[in-house]
């Protein structure tokens, strides 16, 4: 990947760009259809919002200066066109929630993992109920690993912002769950 | 409760808890969509004068354009798409032959392409429209 970086996109043959859009589809196309799905909790919708960010993406491609790296710049599109699309009145006028529907993988379950598993769910659900601005910093920081750094450079916000939301979005996880699940140390 | 979001965040990586992928058929659908833009691209500014789709194919397949190799039908889909779009017109010839020729939002189109390199003289091309 970082070896495209040096190159001048722009000037680079049919199939060099082809196969650095394989390459970013590849790598990233799991990773930004799960970022979609914070914001618009439809696995469908996802996918189809991730299509057009990667188009919108490649097409941006030969602007790409190579000031930061392709992932950054993934996610800053693709954060942006989900916002843009939760102001859309399609957004606004189609119910689209569906967290109840989440997908699970059946085979060969054990029972200790079917007792994980639903403990996993309610997590999911409270994180999935959390407004918005939280929601989406839980999963860039903890489903993602992202450090608070970074994702303020993503959000374009202030490192303490992302930390003080960050501390509001655990709080509020807390209280939620409280009772609900055996929190064993922390 | 750091810890067990964490945790949750592996399981989502390592992709054996919950279904959310970017498939194969979305993959197929973004290359398509790719591959038609920059095919429209190279096309428009080749029917500053009037052509037929024939003619066209085989200046793409000369400039080594490497899709048009595969599926000439190809050039066809994106004709029409460009002529619903009002980047291109068609007329018959009375031989049966059907040409097609580039308008004026077609030119627009392809200097909102070009503008970034800002190669492209967009005077003298409109000027070299008129005049054929």
């Amino acid at each position: 990947m970082q070896k495209y970086l040096e190159k001048e996109t722009a000037s680079v043959s049919v199939q060099t760009i082809e196969c650095l859009q394989e390459q970013l589809m590849d790598e990233y196309g799991d990773d930004i259809v799960r970022l979609v799905y914070t914001y618009v909790k439809n696995a469908a919708i996802a996918e189809d919002l991730a299509q057009e960010i990667f188009i919108k993406c490649f097409r941006a491609l030969p602007n790409f200066k190579g000031d930061s790296s392709y992932r950054t710049w993934l996610y800053k599109i693709a954060i942006n066109h989900c916002k843009d699309f939760k102001k859309s009145w399609y957004a606004k006028n189609v119910q689209l929630h569906d967290f109840g529907e989440m997908e699970y993988m059946e085979e060969g379950l054990l029972e200790e993992e079917v007792m994980k598993r639903a403990e996993v769910t309610m997590i999911r659900q409270a994180v999935d109920e959390l407004p918005d601005k939280l929601r989406i910093l839980v999963h860039l920081h903890y489903f993602e690993g992202n450090a608070t750094r970074e994702i303020a450079e993503l959000l374009t916000v202030n490192e303490n912002t992302v930390k003080s939301r960050l501390r509001k979005a655990r709080q509020q996880l807390e209280k939620k769950l409280r009772g609900k699940i055996a929190w064993t140390n922390d | 409760m750091d810890k067990r979001l964490k945790e949750i965040g592996k399981q989502m990586r390592s992709n054996n808890l919950i279904k959310l992928s970017f498939s194969e058929r979305s993959k197929e659908l973004v290359r398509k969509q790719m591959q038609q833009e920059r095919v429209l691209k190279e096309m428009l500014p080749l029917l500053i004068e009037e052509k037929s789709g024939a003619a066209l194919c085989k200046l793409l397949l000369a400039k080594g354009e490497p899709v048009i190799e595969m599926n000439e039908g190809m050039v066809y889909t994106i004709l029409h798409e460009a002529e619903h779009n009002g980047f291109v017109v068609s007329r018959w010839y009375d031989t049966g032959e059907k040409v097609y020729k580039l308008t004026k939002a077609g030119l627009k189109q392809i200097a909102t392409v070009e503008e970034r390199r800002s190669v492209f003289d967009l005077k003298g091309l409109w000027q070299e429209v008129r005049s054929v």
